[in-house]
Order: C-alpha cells, then structure tokens, then sequence
C-alpha cells in the first residue's frame, strides 16, 4: 500500500506517470544525463572558508604519512637488525611507521571524499542482460551457418580423428607425472629395527656421542622416553622406527590377552611401543602414570598402555604397534625382533589390510 | 590561465587516446555506480588482503630458501645454535631476525592469509543470505566457491613451507588424512607428492615443489579467478538494497571517478594499515619457538589456522571406524572428516543457487537483495550450515576449551559428537521461526504503525494505545522487499503448461517449492499469525491482491 492507499501496481501497463518517467530518462540517457537518487541526501553546497578548513585538516594528514614516511626511512638505516631482540625493535619501530603512513593517507583520502568531493547519488537504469530475440537468432544462425562451411558437420572422419588425436594428448600430463616419485612397492611395510639393534634417546642420534638406552638407564615408572635405532638419522626412518619407552610394574600389565603379549615383548617391565599415533600420524606424548593412559596431542586418541597399547577413547581404531625388546649383554636395551607386533606402524592406508608382525 | 596539471593530464588523455583510442568506452565505465553500503565492502577487504598478500609475498620469496637441504645453524638466533634444521627453516628464521623489515613483512604476510580467507567467508554469507547468487550472478558464485576452497589451499601450502616444527606435524597429519586415507591411489599419491616416502622423499623435493604451488601455480590461478569475478561484477553491476528508490531495473549510487576510486583506495590503505598495525604488535606463527620439524617431536596444545579448524574438528570428534575390505583399509575415521564431510558441505554450498532455482521455479532476473528474514528456508539452511562449521571449527579446539574450562575432553568430544547432527537442525529451526516471527513484527508494523506507548482512554471507558506512521524508508523498505506465500511462486509446469504433479521428482519439487513459501506471513495478514482465529479474514478466503514480492524485485 502506498501512502494514498492506493495499492502499488507491478506487472501490467504502467501508470501514466510511470510513461512519464521513463521517457523523461530516455532523454536525459540521450542527453547524456542522469537522474540524481529522488531520496538523496541534499547536496553538498561548498561554502568557502569551510571547504579551506577542510583542505588544511587533510593536508594534515597528509603531512603526518609524509612525516611517518621518512621516519621509517630514517629508522629502517638506524636500527640494524640481528637476532631476536634487534628484530623486535626494528619490527616495532618499521611497522609503526608504515601503519602511520596507511592509516593517515586513508583518513586523509576519506576526509576528502567526505568534505570535498561531490556527494551526488546518482539513478542509472538497468537493462535486462537477455540479447533481442532477433540478435539471438541472427547470433544462432550465423554461427550454425559458419560451422557448417567448415564442414565439421558433412565429414564425420574429419571429427572422429580430431577427438582420437586430442585423447592421448589429454592423458601425456599424466604420463609426465610417473617420474615424480618411485612407486610405494613394501617401503609402507618396512621399518629399520633389526634383531640386536640398541636404542639410542631420541635427539641424541645426531651429536657426536649418541645415548645409548640401557636396562638401568630407565627406573622411573612414569617416564616416557623417546628412542630410535641406533645409527639412523635419516629422518624418512626415524618417522616410522620412532619409540616410545615406558617402564610398568609386571603386575600393572593386564591379564588379557594383548597384555600377555605385551608382557612377552617387554623386558623387566620395560616396553617399546611405536611412538606414531595409528590415526594420522603424529608423534604421541602425553603419558599418564596413574591411569597407564597415552594420550596423543593432536587428536586426543588415547591408549591403555597397560592392555596392549588398546584404543581407549579417540579416533584411533588400532593399537599402537610394540616392539619386542629385550636387554644385550652389555646390558643395553636392543630390539628382539625385526618387525612390530600389530604392524606396520603409523596411520592406515588402502594397501595395509589386516595387522601383521611385519618385518622390513 | 591553463593550470599546468590540467595540462599535463589533458596531454597524457589525448596521447594516450591517439594511440589506443578508448575515451569513448571510458567516459562511460568513469561513472559507473557503486553503491554505498558497508555490506559490499567485506569482498573488497578480501580483494585488499590479497593484494597484500602478493606485495608481501614477492619480498619474501627473495630471501626465501625453498630447500630441504641439511644445515647447522649458527646463526643470530642463540638458542638454536647448532641444531640440524632444513635450509627452508634456516632460511625463514634468518629472514625474520636478519632482514630489516623482514619480520614485519613475514608477518603482515601471514596476518593477511588469515584475513584473506575469513573475509572470503563472510563475503559470502552477505551474498548468500541476501540471495546475491541467484540469475544472473550464479557463475560469481561458483566462481566465490572456488576461490574460498584454493585461499584454504593456499594457506595451508604457506604455513607448511618454512618446515618448522608445528606444520610439520599439521603436514604429517594431511598426508595420513588425505593421501594415506584415499583408497586405490592414495599412497601413490603421497610417493609422487613427496617423491619417496614422508616427510623427505628420496631428494627432498616436496618442499620445492610446495613453493612453486604456493608462489606460481595457486597464486596465477586465485589471480585469474579474481580477474573474472570482478569484470563479471563490473559488467553485471552490483547488487540493490530494495527500497522505493532502487528497483530491479535501476542502480543506485555513487560514480566510479572521483567517489568511489578515491573510497576504495582508502578503504585499501585502511586495509593494509590494520595488518600493518596487527604485524607490529601482534606476534604470529613465531616459528623460532616451534624448532625445526624431526618425526619425533610434537608441540601439545598445537592448532592450525583458523581455516583448517573444520577439518581439525572433525578429526577429533569422528570414532574410530575404519574397514578392511578383502585385505585392503579403508580408514573412514580419517576419510569421513578430512575428505567426505568438507567435500560434501563445499559441493552444497556451490550446488545451492541451482537447488533453489529447481525447488523455487524462479527463473527470473534478481537484483534487488532479499532481506534473510524474508526467505526463512534460505535463511535456515545458511545458518544450518553454518552451524555445522562452527561446531567443527570449535571442535578442532576440544583440548583447549578442556583445559581452559577444567574439562574433561572426554566429555567435550562427545556433546560435539551430538551438536554435529542436532546443532544445524535446531539452527534450522530456530532461525526459520525468528525469521517468520520478524516477518509478523513487520507486517504488523504496517498495519498498525509504530507503537508509541500512550495509551488513550477512550469515551465508552476502553483503553487504546496510539500509534503512528512508520518513517518512509522504513515504510518503503518494508513495501518493497516481501515474502513469497506460495500463491506468488511460478505455477511448476512441465514444458506444456501442465502443472507438475505425477512422478516422485514433480511431486518433490511441488513441494521443496511450498518448503520454501508456506510459512511465510501473508500480506494483509494480521501480523500475529492469528486472524482466522478471531474471524476477521474468512478461512480459506482469497488472499489480497499481490503486492511486491516477485514482480517488484
């Protein structure tokens, strides 16, 4: 309803003063001119004395960039930079600069806009994007007409080749993508542990005096302690041999039938589960002593690790896989087996199938 | 009297059009209108960040190291003195506390990544809860989809580069929920990416390569994209707030030269001066405490950015499922939330203006926008949808909110587990009805005016309470911009005029387009929704005569 309460009208002929109108915008679109907005605000009349205020408070802010400007030339030669502290100050002292400068010159182009330049709101018509119906048919034809002198459409040899031809063409970015990497072959299957290997505490194995684990080394019953093979450094290796060492009570492990197992792979309560998570990979850390409850940082799988490393709660679905340790006669903790049990270790993949004692 | 920068202006125009031509063409785009409501600037901030992306990304590439070459560090930075670390991190470390400007470059980059992908995102909710995306502008939509999805990429292929310690974890975790979790192909894919096996392959390529995605390949295809958007915009022109002076067949606004070049170029420096000020004294992704990447390490409490959240939370919330199936696996507990869940909630979101054109029938231009409230359905399903991302996106954070709160993630994990189904339904809901419930408070607006609050006693000893006219552009916002009610929609007909009726998918669409209209408040109606109770509109009477809606939009 209108304010006269007359009811608006959409469709169907259009009001006289609708005609009016839009023959008025006809001429003034031949003119070259617009309708200002009928609800715009009044238009903006620049009085004298106020438009050259205006012009000294923007150049103001010009002034400020311009002056920040130079300081962050000066300061960029002042201050050097150079570890942590120096690039702290550096970062301030640059940053301020540059933000002063964007910040001003944005205030000053905004007061501009807002004091100075003309506040006209303007009507342009809109016309609907569908082409006349005789461009379309003239647009079909001549298109339809064209394709046919090429003869695309009398020689059906001529198409079916092109498309044979355009085939493997479309498949050679494919082929030149084989040599990116080798094929998988058993390398998701294999990991470096072989039988008699001693352990070293992860993050040593690159200092020129490895710490080899031995049986006494590890007495603390809430410890978790990463470890990794000895004389490997190569980190592809270290993502799949990563260890985690823990050391429980023999009466703590469960009488179940994975801690059964868990038992016969440990040494003296000592055992070597693998420290990647079965879920996506990451490398597990947060040990419970109390509740033997592993937890994984990333996703909050959490393991029994007195039950055979069983998931107990999280997105996990496998066990972590454990290696069979035992101690050498020097007294070092050394693997007793070349595969994990439960294997392989880390996250699912389609070629993995059921859990094996995979050996590498 | 000729002022010399006339002169030199006029000078360069007529050079320039002797050998180009073009004035013609151009006096007319120099007074284009845009319109002037905040709600277009969200792209623009989008468009700003990402030219600060490219300004700031091209200074870091001069210093950049995309090698996974073996160095000991000996450098400015005391504390890792001496620790076996990539060239890429060494590289990323030296840039920021060695390269004047460095740090505050690396990190006005990164704070514009994340601002770069939230202002796509809320970009896109202006365009879809106003209904922008409908004919003509569908191919923009897609268009935004695809941006939106590649600015993700684009982020996470940034963050992983400097090969520190929390993305390399973030990596580690993609490769096992993206590659690993892909039947058939999937370890093939991870060995080609990596060329060998995670993390280093046989040569160190992957982070070669990563660099010349995240620089060349994504950044050439984000630019093309962008160019098509915008020329698609220009030529298309914005969008209308409906009001009585802006009508389906008009744009209202202000002239491209001098008003809106001059806002926008502020508007830019805004931009670029909020990241500059949040690069000076907001630290992000210090990567010198993370330490370099090795496969045995991980930071506790770790998170990505905030884009990567959705999937993050679904990783954490989805059970331990997984298949093995003729003794082959398939992890569904990594497939589900890394792959399918994002997978299908992007296609929907793309696949959304076509739904609505099929369920609706509308086949019509729009560019009047749609106020939310006056397309409940719509409405509904955004916020629906956006329900299911924010749970996710705060799902992702369950160890924090835990620790923060003296929680049990336990506990968290599983409401998250249930607010992942119930969530978006009671979002649904609830939003359809305050939609329909605004839509009565209008309408009774219109009716009866505005409240004032004086009561009148009148003669015979009742009470009224005085009302008064509501102010034109409230009246003409309400007058011009109503719901649907079925009776406006386009009779469903089958190519010859036969109203769709017979077969499962006709008998579906009838009534995905009543979903759409039938609660909405009929014109005339009441306001309260109770008038055929009180026996002033006779049940099943004619609905009044139809005013706005379809045709005046």
């Amino acid at each position: 309803m209108t304010d006269n309460g007359q009811p608006r009208r959409h469709g169907g002929t259009p009001t006289s003063a609708e005609v009016a109108e839009s023959l008025a915008a006809r001429r003034r679109a031949e003119r070259g001119e617009r309708r200002r907005s009928p609800d715009a605000p009044p238009e903006r009349h620049l009085d004298d004395t106020e438009a050259k205020r205006s012009e000294r408070v923007i150049a103001t802010w010009f002034i400020v960039a311009f002056l920040a400007g130079v300081a962050f030339l000066v300061l960029y030669w002042i201050f050097p930079a150079g570890g942590p502290i120096n690039a702290g100050v550096s970062n301030k002292l640059l940053g301020g600069c540059l933000t002063l400068i964007l910040m001003s010159l944005a205030i000053g182009v905004m007061l501009w806009v807002k004091r100075l330049m003309p506040n006209k709101e303007m009507v342009d018509e809109r016309h609907e994007f569908r082409s006349s119906d005789e461009d379309r048919r003239e647009f079909g034809e001549y298109f339809v007409d064209t394709a046919e002198s090429t003869q695309i459409t009398k020689r059906p040899l001529l198409r079916r080749t092109l498309l044979l031809a355009a085939a493997p063409l479309g498949l050679l970015p494919l082929w030149l993508l084989r040599d990116m990497g080798p094929l998988p072959k058993k390398d998701m299957f294999t990991q470096p542990w072989r039988k008699g290997m001693r352990m070293v505490l992860a993050g040593t194995q690159d200092s020129d005096s490895p710490r080899l684990l031995k049986l006494t080394d590890i007495t603390d019953f809430g410890s978790a302690i990463s470890a990794v093979p000895e004389g490997i450094t190569d980190f592809n290796q270290i993502a799949t041999a990563a260890l985690l060492v823990i050391r429980l009570r023999p009466d703590e492990i469960q009488g179940t039938r994975r801690g059964a197992l868990q038992r016969k792979a440990s040494v003296n309560g000592i055992c070597a589960f693998s420290k990647i998570c079965t879920h996506a990979g990451c490398p597990i850390s947060l040990y419970q002593q109390r509740t033997h409850e592993l937890l994984c940082p990333c996703h909050q799988s959490t393991f029994d690790m007195s039950d055979g490393a069983k998931v107990v709660f999280g997105p996990a679905v496998r066990p972590l896989p454990q290696l069979p340790i035992t101690v050498d006669k020097d007294g070092y903790l050394v693997a007793n087996a070349k595969y994990f049990i439960n294997g392989p270790v880390g996250p699912s993949f389609w070629e993995r199938g059921p859990d094996r004692n995979t050996n590498g | 009297m000729q002022d010399p920068t006339k002169k030199l202006l006029a000078g360069t125009g007529k050079a320039l059009d002797d050998r180009f031509g073009g004035a013609a063409g151009l006096k007319k785009q120099m007074k284009k209108l845009f319109p002037d409501h905040w709600s277009f600037m969200l792209g623009e901030i989008a468009l700003y960040s990402f030219v600060v992306l490219l300004l700031t990304g091209v200074f870091l590439t001069f210093f950049f190291k995309p090698s996974m070459q073996e160095v000991v560090y000996h450098g400015s930075y005391a504390n890792l003195d001496g620790l076996r670390m990539s060239e890429a991190y060494k590289s990323t470390i030296d840039l920021s506390f060695d390269v004047r400007g460095g740090l505050l470059m690396r990190q006005i980059h990164h704070w514009a990544a994340l601002l770069f992908v939230a202002a796509i995102m809320v970009h896109m909710m202006r365009i879809f809860f106003t209904g922008a995306f409908r004919k003509p502008r569908e191919v923009n939509w897609l268009i935004g989809i695809t941006l939106f999805t590649l600015a993700m990429l684009e982020g996470f292929a940034g963050y992983t580069l400097p090969d520190d310690l929390l993305s390399g974890v973030g990596l580690r975790i993609f490769v096992s929920v993206v590659f690993e979790a892909i039947p058939i192909v999937g370890t093939y894919l991870l060995f080609f990416t990596f060329g060998g096996p995670f993390p280093d392959g046989l040569q160190g390529d992957f982070i070669p390569r990563l660099f010349i995605v995240h620089v060349l390949l994504v950044p050439g295809i984000l630019l093309a994209l962008i160019g098509a958007h915008m020329l698609i915009m220009w030529h298309q022109k914005h969008t209308v707030w409906a009001s009585r002076k802006q009508t389906n067949r008009n744009t209202v606004g202000f002239p491209f030269f001098p008003h809106f070049i001059a806002k926008t170029t502020a508007f830019f420096m805004f931009v670029f001066g909020a990241l500059a000020l949040l690069a000076t004294f907001a630290q992000i992704n210090p990567i010198w405490m993370y330490g370099p990447y090795n496969p045995v390490d991980v930071t506790a409490g770790a998170q990505p950015d905030w884009y990567i959240g959705i999937l993050e939370g679904g990783l954490r919330i989805m059970p331990g499922v997984e298949s093995v199936f003729l003794g082959h696996t398939i992890p569904w507990n990594t497939l589900i939330p890394a792959l399918i869940v994002p997978g299908l909630l992007f296609t929907f979101m793309a696949l959304y203006p076509f739904f609505e054109k099929w369920a609706t029938g509308d086949n019509s231009e729009h560019h009047v926008l749609n106020r939310p409230r006056n397309v409940p359905t719509r409405t509904g399903i955004g916020v629906a949808w956006l329900a299911a991302y924010m749970i996710l996106l705060i799902a992702g954070g369950n160890d924090i909110i835990a620790k923060t709160f003296s929680l049990s993630f336990n506990t968290i994990t599983w409401i998250f587990r249930f607010a992942i189904f119930l969530g978006p339904v009671i979002a649904f809901v609830v939003t359809k009805r305050i939609c329909i419930g605004l839509q009565r408070k209008e309408e009774h607006l219109l009716h009866e005016g505005v409240e004032t609050g004086v009561i009148k006693r009148l003669p015979t000893g009742g009470y009224e309470e005085t009302t008064r006219t509501p102010s034109p552009e409230l009246l003409g916002r309400l007058e011009t911009n109503r719901p649907d009610v079925p009776e406006d929609m386009p009779a469903l007909t089958d190519g010859r005029g036969v109203e769709a009726r017979n077969g499962i998918v006709k008998r579906l669409r009838v009534s995905a387009q009543r979903w759409y209209t039938q609660d909405n408040v009929a014109r005339g109606a009441h306001g309260d929704g109770h008038a055929e109770e009180r026996g002033e509109v006779e049940p099943g009477a004619q609905r009044p005569e139809l005013t706005g809606g379809r045709t005046s939009d």
